[in-house]
């Protein structure tokens, strides 16, 4: 799996959630990449995803075909925070299916603990457009970390039923997310999810 | 694996991972890609790369903080709004600086001061700080094979794009019209306030108060629209306070602060920051500028706060740049630790002002080297002038500054029109003929573009264009998304290459995005190529164009385009109604 975003919006924040996964990881010298195995247990036995961390080179904006190139599923991240890190979500997406033609993707905003968040649910529209799937996150808070995973792994086996049936050990959360506001959020995405998306071709 | 068995036998294979040596389970018929050293696919058709470039790659650490800055150019910073550089005070009669794009100027779109000395053609090749010597570019029409190929190319027939208008426009400064805009507002970029218009593919009107523009400058997420009177008008993502003004973002509203009943000349826009040029030779600055650090930019008082209601514009020599900063930039100087590209960008400010400062000390630098115009590649670089307060901290002998790790890249334009490129080669986009060297902090003699008249360049996210006196683009740099318009499925190109499709369309301006380009033509034409997914590129249709594409449709039928900016994915225009 390869996860990408702009420096800053908490990809190896994120992945080092997963505590065995931290413990296991290995470095790939020639690409500058951690590996990280996330072992997830479904009611199919164990899945493992093999998730694809840079050690910053998506600074310099694009990342070699190595990163992508095994990629079977893909999270693109952003940070709801900073919009300027939502507007490369296209760049990144045109990358990402450059090389790897049809693979899941889930499209990720982290960091929706942090009490000043910009970027709205209503915002959000361009998995919508590339008929991706998307969740709020808080890698800090462990907020949603598994629900990436999870449909990511429904998706690549085809089965929509496949549920993980325990939980993996993830890091003790460092801040608590205000429940009250993790459930509006959610209720703004819903809403969002039902609003026609901004329509492009209405004079058409 | 039990329990995966139906799964696995049917759908994946297992595969030993190149990269790792580990076995991985691998989608039956996935590709099998071999890999070459720098971690790109290698297509057994593409021809070897011309030279390899070294995985220089700084591994900067998982990056913390920070909200990303400005690592990607959704916009130039560069182009016709300008950002901007000028010649030395002291010399050769360059007359400070001046923004690019000045209404006033005439053809060429630029106005520099000071003649171009005689010596264009003198000796050539020279090379600051005495470093590496200027490449040998091969002719600029060569076509080199090119590394980076990882689908077939896609055949194109290199043909001509449809041509607009002819005649040129009559531009004597005093021209204006109004704002056409298409794209992504999803961030209220369009400017049709929070609940209008969010997304276009097609060109739109958008009204605004101030009726005579002649002047739009995009940053990543926002847009500055400049009035003939001289007011600016802002709209679009209001983080970090770049709109330069309070209330709604999402339309366009005067900027105010220290702005207000002061007329500007010019403006720019970088990703996350502004920058105006007032008729009285201020210059006002406002947004922020971070990295993964945090705040390292200007705007004190608003860093500290955190939030302040709106930044007020501050005139240069007034703490445009703070403490912080200066220390921040002394302390890189010192310690060869690993840097990210926005940080080393920002370095870059220190690099030109230094650029400036020696040329004031030493007469006998070369007066072919007085800068004309500094053209930032991607939105890394914030438009600022020299800032002659910034010392190095070591004599300035050669050149001052350390290499940075991969910056993004910058022009610098001389009296005698000729192009001298540093920052990141990754892709070929300082046109040196080479990926060799892969980055450089040398401003190196881009020997492909000489002799051509070139009067402004351009910078995407990987790419770049020139664009010469005689209204010829030239481009380089990356091509894997289209961005350089040569139409044959050229992957990367790193010798500046003439955009054939627009042979017989003078150019007056460029602009380049992330992965797109517009061309504003002398007859007031928009060609457009590159990534047009979000509607940036104002076809009407939504997509990719491979090569430059005439820009036509109703809102243009009876306009032409005075000036054009593109942002991360959005594009503004100034459209005038065509004098019958």
């Amino acid at each position: 799996m390869v996860l990408v975003g702009d420096g800053g919006v908490g990809k190896t924040t994120f992945v080092k959630r997963h505590q065995t996964g931290e413990f296991e990881k290995k470095y790939v010298a020639t690409l500058g990449v951690e590996v990280h195995p996330l072992r997830f247990h479904t009611n199919r036995g164990e899945l493992v995803f093999n998730v694809w961390d840079t050690a910053g080179q998506e600074k310099f904006g694009g990342l070699r075909d190595g990163y992508y190139i095994q990629g079977q599923c893909a999270i693109m991240m952003f940070d709801v925070t900073s919009r300027i890190t939502y507007k490369n979500v296209p760049n990144w997406h045109r990358d990402l299916v450059r090389v790897c033609d049809n693979i899941p993707i889930v499209l990720v905003g982290n960091k929706v603990d942090v009490k000043e968040r910009k970027v709205k649910a209503k915002q959000i529209t361009f998995h919508r457009k590339k008929n991706l799937q998307y969740y709020d996150i808080s890698a800090k808070s462990n907020y949603n970390f598994e629900k990436p995973f999870l449909w990511l792994a429904r998706k690549l086996c085809g089965d929509p039923q496949l549920v993980f049936v325990e939980s993996p050990a993830l890091a003790p959360p460092e801040i608590q997310i205000d429940q009250q506001v993790a459930q509006q959020y959610q209720q703004e995405l819903d809403a969002a999810a039902m609003a026609p998306l901004p329509d492009e071709d209405e004079d058409l | 694996m039990s329990g995966w068995g139906d799964l696995f036998k049917d759908k994946y294979e297992e595969r030993i991972d190149e990269s790792t040596g580990e076995t991985i389970m691998v989608e039956k018929g996935t590709k099998h890609h071999k890999l070459d050293a720098q971690g790109n696919i290698v297509d057994p058709d593409a021809a070897p790369a011309p030279s390899p470039f070294a995985a220089a790659f700084a591994g900067g650490g998982g990056s913390s903080g920070g909200s990303g800055g400005f690592q990607f150019g959704g916009a130039p910073a560069g182009g016709g709004g300008g950002c901007t550089f000028g010649g030395a005070p002291s010399s050769a009669g360059s007359g400070g600086f001046q923004f690019g794009g000045a209404p006033a100027s005439s053809g060429g779109g630029f106005t520099f001061g000071g003649g171009a000395p005689a010596a264009a053609n003198g000796g050539g090749g020279f090379v600051f700080g005495g470093g590496a010597a200027a490449p040998a570019a091969a002719p600029a029409a060569a076509a080199t094979a090119t590394a980076r190929s990882k689908r077939p190319a896609e055949e194109a027939p290199a043909s001509v794009a449809k041509r607009g208008r002819t005649n040129a426009l009559v531009r004597t400064g005093n021209e204006s019209g109004e704002l056409l805009i298409a794209g992504n507002g999803d961030c209220g970029q369009l400017g049709f306030g929070d609940e209008g218009k969010r997304d276009s593919v097609k060109l739109l009107l958008l009204p605004i108060a101030a009726a005579q523009i002649c002047q739009v400058a995009c940053g990543g997420l926002h847009s500055i629209a400049l009035g003939l009177d001289g007011r600016l008008w802002s709209w679009g993502c209001n983080d970090d306070e770049v709109l330069g003004r309070p209330g709604e973002e999402a339309e366009p509203r005067e900027v105010g602060g220290e702005l207000a009943g002061v007329p500007v000349k010019s403006v720019t826009c970088g990703d996350n920051h502004s920058a105006a040029l007032a008729r009285d030779g201020r210059v006002f600055t406002w947004g922020t500028y971070k990295d993964s650090n945090g705040y390292i930019g200007y705007s004190p008082d608003l860093a500290k706060a955190g939030r302040a209601p709106f930044a007020r514009p501050l005139p240069l020599g007034r703490g445009v740049l703070n403490e912080n900063f200066r220390d921040w930039v002394k302390a890189r100087l010192k310690e060869d630790a690993a840097w990210d590209a926005t940080e080393a960008a920002t370095l870059y400010l220190e690099h030109r002002a230094a650029i400036s400062e020696r040329q004031a000390e030493e007469f006998k630098f070369d007066d072919r080297l007085q800068i004309k115009a500094a053209f930032a590649g991607a939105l890394s670089h914030p438009p600022f002038p020299p800032l002659p307060r910034l010392r190095p901290t070591s004599p300035p002998s050669p050149l001052p500054l350390p290499p940075p790790p991969g910056a993004y890249h910058t022009f610098l334009l001389t009296e005698c029109e000729n192009v001298y490129s540093c920052g990141l080669n990754n892709m070929g986009q300082l046109g040196l003929g080479s990926l060799d060297p892969n980055k450089t902090s040398t401003p190196t003699l881009l020997g492909g573009l000489q002799g051509l008249g070139v009067c402004m360049l351009a910078g995407g996210e990987h790419h770049s264009l020139a664009l010469t006196t005689r209204g010829d683009v030239y481009a380089f740099g990356r091509g894997d998304n289209h961005q350089l318009g040569l139409g044959d499925g050229v992957q990367q190109q790193p010798t500046p290459t003439l955009v054939a499709a627009l042979c017989g369309v003078a150019g007056h301006k460029i602009v380049c995005g992330h992965s797109h380009n517009l061309v504003v033509s002398r007859s007031g034409d928009l060609y457009a190529w590159g990534v047009g997914d979000m509607g940036q590129l104002c076809t009407g249709r939504g997509e990719d164009e491979t090569a430059p594409t005439l820009v036509e449709g109703p809102e243009l039928a009876s306009r032409a385009v005075l000036d054009a900016s593109t942002g991360g994915q959005h594009s503004v225009l100034v459209g005038m109604p065509r004098p019958s």
